[in-house]
C-alpha cells in the first residue's frame, strides 16, 4: 500500500498512463494480497475472542481481546506439550537428515568408489516414491522396532523421506566446489574425514541453511507420518493436537484458533529471520535442477 | 505412583542412546585433527533455533534419572498395570486424574501407568497381537468389536473375576449380556450412555411448545412443524462428522424396528435391507426434505452445532449422553441457555415406548498377556465400584452399569435426570456405531452421508450395508447365529 | 563439470594401492548413515508394499495369505477406488492450472512494481508457511456454512442465492478443497517464478526490444522459454501433489460426503488403518506409487531430452 502512494506521488515526467498501468497492476496485487491475509487476520481475531463471538459474530473486533486464550490453550489445552514434541522431532529430525545428507552428498561428489552411481540412483528412486505409498509396511516397520508411540518413531520416518533431496542437493553442491584446497590437505596428510570437516563443511553453511529450512518446513509441518505413528495423547504434535480438537464434541474453537496461530509462529519466525534462504531453501533445485 | 508421562521418556532414552551410538561411531572415523566433535549441521540448526536443542535435551537426560529413584523408593515392591483409554477432551482428562488417585489411596502398592489413545479401534489389535499393547484397555465391547480379539486368543475371560469381585458381580445382567460371546463374558461394560432429543429450553417457548411429544412420531412431526412455521430452524445435526448421521439414524431405528428387532438382525437372521431399516433411512431423509433438519446438516461441525443450538438457532440437536459436558460448559459463556431432553415416541406402533438409541459405550477388558491379570481385575474392579461410580457421574455425566443413588450427587438438571434413567438399570437399545464392525460402519456412516446429499436412496444405502454385513459374517467379525 | 580433475587424480592413486583402497571403505562408512536409514524406513518399505499387495493380510494375525493378483483384481471392480482416482486426476489438473497461473501472473506484476516488491514478496507467501493439515483446519472454518467467512461475505453482500454448505454439497466439495489447497500453493510458484524472472538475461529482453518485439510478444518469446525449468519443476509438482493428496482432505471431509471427496490416499487409509484390508491398502499403494514413479520419471526424461 505504500508503495502505491509512492507510485502516484512520483515527479511529473512520469507519464500519465505508466502511472495508471501501475495502478492497475497494484490493484491486482492487492486483491490477491487481501486474500492471502485475510485467512491469517481471521485466525487471530479469533484466537483472542470468547466462543460465542467466533461463531455468532465472526467478523468482530475482539472487545476486549482474550489474551488467556493463549495461555488456556498452552496449558489446558496442551498446546504446549504438543508445541515440545513438534520441536523435540524437528531438531532431531533436521539435524540427522542435515549431517547424514551432507556426509552421503561429500562421499558421492568427492570420493570414487566402485557402483557409486548406482548407490546414488538407489537413494533417487526414493524421491519418486511418495511416503502415503510405503506407509502399511512402514507401520509394520516402526512397529516392530517398538517404536510406535515414541518419537524417534516419527523422526526416522521423516529423514528417511527427507534423505534422498537432501543427498541429491549436496552432491550438486559439493561438485560445484573447486579441487585445489582438497588437494593441498591430502597432500598434507589429511583423510577424506577430515577434508569433509575442515573444509567441506565451513564452505557449506549457506547450502546446508537452505537445505535446513526447507527440511525443518517438512518436518514441522508434516501430518501424515505423526498421524499414523502416534496414537497416544502425550506425544502428539501440534497439527495432531489441532485436529484432535476439531473432532472433539466440546466447543473450544477459541483454543483452536489460539493452536492455529502458536503452530505458525515458529515457521513465521523462520521466515522472517531467514527469508532469504528460505525462499532459496523452497526454490532450490527448482532453478538449479 | 500413578502417572501417565513414563512411557513417553523410555522412547526418548533409547533414542538418545541411539543417537549417541551413531555419534561415536561417526567420531570414529574421524582423522586426528578434528577433536572437536560438535555435530557438523549444528552451526545452521543453532542459527535458527539456539534454544530448542537445549531446552529439549535437559528434558531427556534429567527426567528419566528423576523418576528412577522415584519408582524405587515408591514402588519397591509395587506392581504396574498398563492401561489405556480412549483420548478425551479436558474434562475427561480431569476425571482420569480424580480416578486414579483414588485407586492410589486405595492400593498404595499398586500404579497404573495411563495412556491416552486416540485410535484405540484402528490400533489395539495390533498391538496387542504384537505384544506392545496394554495390560487393561477401554475400548467398545459388543462382539463386533470384540469377536476377532477372542478369535485371535488376545483378551481374557473374565467370568471367575465376576465372581469373585464384588463391584463386578454388581453389573446389570443385560450390560454384561452385551459384552458375552459364546457363553462368556470378555470384558467389563462401564459406561452407560443414550442418544435423546436434546432441546433448547428457551426456543421451545417461544415457539410455545406446551408439551413434549409422548406417543406417536406424528407429534413429533408437527412440534417440528411448529417450530419452523415459528421461524427456528427445528433440528441441527454435524454431519461433517461422520459419526452424527449415524446418531440419528440410530434413534429412527429404533423408533422403527426397536431394540428387539435390530437385535434380530444383530444376532440372528435379520437383514439390514429389511423395509423396517429402510424407512429409517427414508424418515431421516424426510426431515430434511421438509426442511427441518437444516439443509446444511451434512456440511456442519459438532462445536459449531452446539454453538448454534445454544444460541437457539437449532431448537433441537439428536446426539448423545457425552455432549452434556459440552452443554454446561455452553452455560458459562450463555447463561440464559438452558437444555433438557426427550425421547422421540415410536413410529411403529406395535412397539412400547420409550424406545432408547443407546446402551454400552465402552468397557474395560483385560490383555491375555497382561503382566498379572488379578492386579489387572482389581484395577477394574476399583472403576466399577462407588468410589469410581461419583466421578463418572459427576465429571463424566457417565454411568457405570452398576447399581447406584443418582440422587444423592449434585449435578447440575438435565445430567440428574439422565443418570437417573441409568440407575434404574433398565435395558436400551442400541447407538447401532458401537457394535457393528469397522467395515460395516465404513458404509453405514458414510452411506447415510450419501442419503443426505443425495447421491444415494435409501434403498441402495441399505443393500450396501447387507453386503458389507455378509461380508463380516463370513470373515467371523459378527456373532454367527 | 569439475570431474576431471578428481577423476584423475583418484585413478593415478588407486592404481598405486591395494584391493581394499580402491573398494574405498570411508566413502561406504559415509553412506552408512544415510543408507541405513534409508533403507530401513524408506526402500524396504516399498519392497514390502509390493509383497503385501499379493497378499489377504488383516495387519494382526500371524498368517498372510497369497492371493496372486487377486487385490489388483478386486481393485478394477471397487467403485470407490474408480471414484477416487477421478478426484486425483481433477486434483491435478486444478493443480496443474490455477497455482501455476495465478503465480506467474503475480511475479510478472510483482516484479514490475519496483520498490514495493519484497514487501509484496513477504506478505503474498505467507499462506505457505502454514503446513497444509492447519490450511484444511483454517479452510474448514471458512467453508463453514454459517461461522465461515465465505458464507457471511456472501449474504453480507446480498449474494445469498450463492452461499451453500460447500464441504456438504457433492458438486462442490472437491472444488472447494482443491481451491484451499491453490491458496496455500499459490505463493510458492509465485516465488520461485520470481526468482526464475530475476535470473533472466536482460540482454535477451534488450534484443528483442531492439527487434521491435511488444510486451506480449517479450512475454511469448523470452519470459516463457527462459522459466521453462521453473515451469516443469511446478508441473511434476502439481502431478505429485495431485497424486499423493492426503492431508487436506482428511482435515477438511475425510473424504465425505459419501467418497464425493475421497481420494486414493484416504481411501488407502480407511482399508488399512481403520478397517483390516492390509493387502488391498497395499496393493493400492502400489498402484499410487506407480503412477507416481511414471510421472517423475517423465518429466526427468522430458527434461533431459529438453537439455
Amino acid at each position: 500500500m505504500q508503495s502505491v502512494a509512492r507510485v502516484s506521488s512520483r515527479p511529473a515526467h512520469v507519464s500519465l498512463g505508466r502511472v495508471a498501468r501501475q495502478g492497475s497492476i497494484h490493484a491486482v496485487i492487492l486483491v490477491a494480497l487481501t486474500i492471502a491475509v485475510v485467512p491469517f487476520l481471521w485466525a487471530i481475531l479469533g484466537s483472542l475472542k470468547h466462543n460465542d463471538a467466533i461463531f455468532l459474530d465472526p467478523f468482530s473486533f475482539p472487545s476486549p481481546p482474550r489474551w488467556d486464550n493463549y495461555s488456556e490453550a498452552w496449558i489446558r489445552g496442551k498446546f504446549g506439550t504438543y508445541f515440545w514434541n513438534s520441536v523435540a522431532i524437528a531438531v532431531p529430525s533436521v539435524t540427522l537428515t542435515l549431517f547424514c545428507s551432507s556426509l552421503a552428498g561429500f562421499s558421492f561428489a568427492r570420493l570414487r568408489f566402485p557402483a557409486s552411481r548406482w548407490v546414488f540412483y538407489t537413494f533417487l528412486i526414493g524421491m519418486a516414491i511418495p511416503t502415503n505409498a510405503i506407509l502399511i509396511p512402514l507401520y509394520y516397520t516402526v512397529r516392530d522396532l517398538r517404536l510406535l508411540d515414541s518419537l524417534p518413531g516419527v523422526i526416522f520416518p521423516q529423514i528417511a523421506s527427507g534423505l534422498p533431496f537432501g543427498i541429491f542437493m549436496m552432491r550438486a553442491f559439493f561438485r560445484t566446489l573447486p579441487h585445489e584446497l582438497e588437494d593441498a590437505a591430502r597432500i598434507d596428510g589429511c583423510s577424506d574425514l577430515g577434508i569433509y570437516w575442515h573444509i567441506m563443511l565451513p564452505l557449506s553453511t549457506g547450502a546446508l541453511t537452505t537445505l535446513l529450512v526447507f527440511v525443518f518446513m517438512g518436518s514441522w509441518n508434516d501430518f501424515l507420518i505423526p498421524y499414523v505413528f502416534i496414537h497416544e495423547d502425550s506425544l502428539r504434535t501440534i497439527p495432531l493436537g489441532l485436529l484432535h480438537f476439531q473432532g472433539s464434541y466440546v466447543s473450544e474453537y477459541r483454543l483452536i484458533f489460539a493452536g492455529i496461530v502458536i503452530s505458525f509462529i515458529p515457521t513465521l519466525i523462520l521466515y522472517l529471520v531467514f527469508q532469504r534462504q528460505f525462499i532459496r531453501g523452497i526454490t532450490v533445485g527448482a532453478i538449479r535442477g | 505412583m500413578v502417572t501417565t508421562r513414563t512411557h513417553r521418556f523410555v522412547p526418548r532414552r533409547q533414542f538418545l542412546a541411539f543417537l549417541s551410538a551413531a555419534a561415536t561411531g561417526a567420531l570414529a572415523a574421524a582423522c586426528s585433527q578434528s577433536a572437536a566433535p560438535a555435530t557438523p549441521s549444528s552451526p545452521p540448526a543453532s542459527d535458527s533455533k539456539p534454544t530448542a536443542p537445549t531446552a529439549a535435551a535437559p528434558a531427556q537426560a534429567t527426567k528419566p534419572a528423576a523418576a528412577a529413584p522415584a519408582s524405587g523408593t515408591q514402588s519397591g515392591t509395587a506392581k504396574t498395570i498398563t492401561f489405556w483409554n480412549e483420548a478425551n477432551s479436558p474434562t475427561a482428562n480431569q476425571g482420569w486424574d480424580a480416578l486414579a488417585e483414588t485407586f492410589q489411596k486405595a492400593h498404595p502398592d499398586l500404579e497404573v501407568k495411563r495412556v491416552f489413545q486416540t485410535e484405540m479401534s484402528n490400533i489395539i489389535k495390533v498391538a496387542l497381537a504384537s505384544d506392545t499393547g496394554p495390560d487393561v484397555f477401554q475400548r467398545d465391547i459388543p462382539p463386533s468389536y470384540h469377536q476377532p480379539l477372542v478369535d485371535a486368543n488376545l483378551v481374557i475371560a473374565m467370568d471367575d473375576y465376576y465372581k469373585s469381585h464384588q463391584n463386578l458381580q454388581n453389573v446389570f445382567p443385560w450390560a454384561k449380556q452385551r459384552a458375552t460371546i459364546a457363553g462368556k463374558v470378555w470384558g467389563v461394560p462401564h459406561e452407560v450412555e443414550f442418544i435423546p432429543m436434546f432441546y433448547n429450553k428457551g426456543v421451545f417457548e417461544q415457539a410455545g411448545i406446551a408439551e413434549l411429544p409422548s406417543s406417536s412420531y406424528d407429534e413429533f412431526l408437527t412440534l417440528c412443524k411448529t417450530i419452523k412455521d415459528a421461524g427456528i430452524q427445528p433440528l441441527g445435526l454435524a454431519g461433517r462428522s461422520r459419526t452424527q448421521p449415524g446418531h440419528l439414524y440410530s434413534i429412527l431405528t429404533m423408533l422403527t424396528v426397536g431394540k428387539a428387532g435390530f437385535e434380530q438382525i444383530l444376532y440372528e437372521e435379520g437383514r439390514w435391507d429389511q423395509d423396517g431399516m429402510v424407512e429409517s433411512a427414508t424418515r431421516m431423509k424426510e426431515l430434511l426434505d421438509l426442511g427441518y433438519l437444516a439443509n446444511d446438516a451434512v456440511a456442519q461441525e459438532g462445536p459449531a452445532v452446539q454453538a448454534a443450538f445454544a444460541a437457539g438457532r437449532y431448537a433441537m440437536w439428536p446426539t448423545g449422553t457425552w455432549s452434556m459436558a459440552g452443554f454446561e460448559d455452553s452455560k458459562k459463556d450463555n447463561p440464559s441457555f438452558e437444555y433438557d431432553y426427550f425421547i422421540p415416541p415410536v413410529l411403529n406402533s406395535q412397539l412400547q415406548n420409550p424406545q432408547i438409541a443407546g446402551g454400552i459405550g465402552g468397557g474395560f477388558s483385560i490383555s491375555s498377556k497382561a503382566k498379572d491379570r488379578d492386579i489387572s481385575a482389581v484395577w477394574i474392579d476399583f472403576l466399577m465400584g462407588p468410589d469410581a461410580q461419583k466421578i463418572w457421574n459427576t465429571v463424566f455425566y457417565q454411568a457405570a452399569p452398576t447399581p447406584f443413588d443418582a440422587t444423592s450427587s449434585d449435578l447440575p438438571e438435565t445430567p440428574q435426570k439422565a443418570m437417573g434413567l441409568i440407575s434404574k438399570g433398565e435395558e436400551m437399545g442400541y447407538n447401532i456405531s458401537v457394535v457393528v464392525p469397522s467395515n460395516v460402519v465404513e458404509i453405514y456412516w458414510n452411506g447415510l452421508g450419501g442419503i443426505l446429499s443425495e447421491q444415494l436412496t435409501p434403498k441402495d444405502w441399505a443393500s450396501m450395508v447387507q453386503t458389507e454385513w455378509e461380508k463380516a459374517k463370513a470373515e467371523g467379525r459378527v456373532l454367527k447365529p | 563439470m569439475h570431474r576431471t580433475p578428481t577423476a584423475s587424480t583418484t585413478r593415478v592413486l588407486a592404481r598405486r594401492k591395494p584391493l581394499w583402497v580402491a573398494i574405498n571403505p570411508t566413502a561406504w562408512l559415509f553412506l552408512l548413515p544415510a543408507f541405513a536409514i534409508y533403507l530401513v524406513f524408506h526402500l524396504l518399505p516399498f519392497v514390502q508394499t509390493i509383497w503385501l499387495g499379493f497378499h489377504e493380510w488383516d495387519g494382526a494375525s500371524p498368517d498372510r495369505t497369497w492371493v496372486g493378483l487377486q487385490n489388483y483384481v478386486d481393485a478394477t471392480q471397487d467403485d470407490v477406488f474408480w471414484r477416487a482416482l477421478s478426484h486425483n486426476v481433477t486434483f491435478v489438473v486444478m493443480n496443474l492450472a490455477l497455482p501455476i497461473a495465478i503465480g506467474l501472473l503475480l511475479a510478472v506484476l510483482v516484479s514490475n512494481v519496483g520498490r514495493g516488491l519484497a514487501t509484496y514478496r513477504f506478505l503474498l507467501f505467507l499462506p505457505y508457511v502454514l503446513s497444509l493439515a492447519v490450511v484444511g483446519i483454517i479452510w474448514g472454518r471458512i467453508y463453514d456454512p454459517n461461522i465461515g467467512i465465505i458464507n457471511q461475505t456472501l449474504r453480507a453482500v446480498g449474494l445469498d442465492d450463492l452461499a451453500r454448505p460447500w464441504l456438504g454439497d457433492p458438486s462442490f466439495v472437491l472444488v472447494a478443497i482443491i481451491l484451499a489447497g491453490v491458496w496455500h500453493a499459490f505463493p510458492f510458484a509465485m516465488v520461485i517464478y520470481l526468482a526464475g524472472l530475476q535470473g533472466i538475461d536482460q540482454t535477451l529482453y534488450e534484443a528483442a526490444r531492439l527487434d521491435g518485439a511488444n510486451g506480449v510478444q517479450i512475454f511469448r518469446h523470452v519470459t516463457l522459454p527462459s522459466l521453462s525449468n521453473v515451469t516443469t519443476l511446478l508441473v511434476s509438482s502439481a502431478f505429485i501433489g495431485g497424486l499423493t493428496a492426503f492431508t487436506m482432505v482428511w482435515t477438511m471431509t475425510q473424504g465425505g460426503p459419501f467418497y464425493a471427496s475421497e481420494v486414493i490416499a484416504t481411501y488407502i487409509y480407511k482399508r488399512a488403518f481403520e478397517d483390516i484390508y492390509v493387502g488391498y491398502g497395499s496393493a493400492l499403494s502400489v498402484a499410487l506409487a506407480l503412477l507416481a514413479l511414471l510421472v517423475t520419471g517423465a518429466f526427468i526424461w522430458l527434461r533431459e531430452r529438453g537439455d
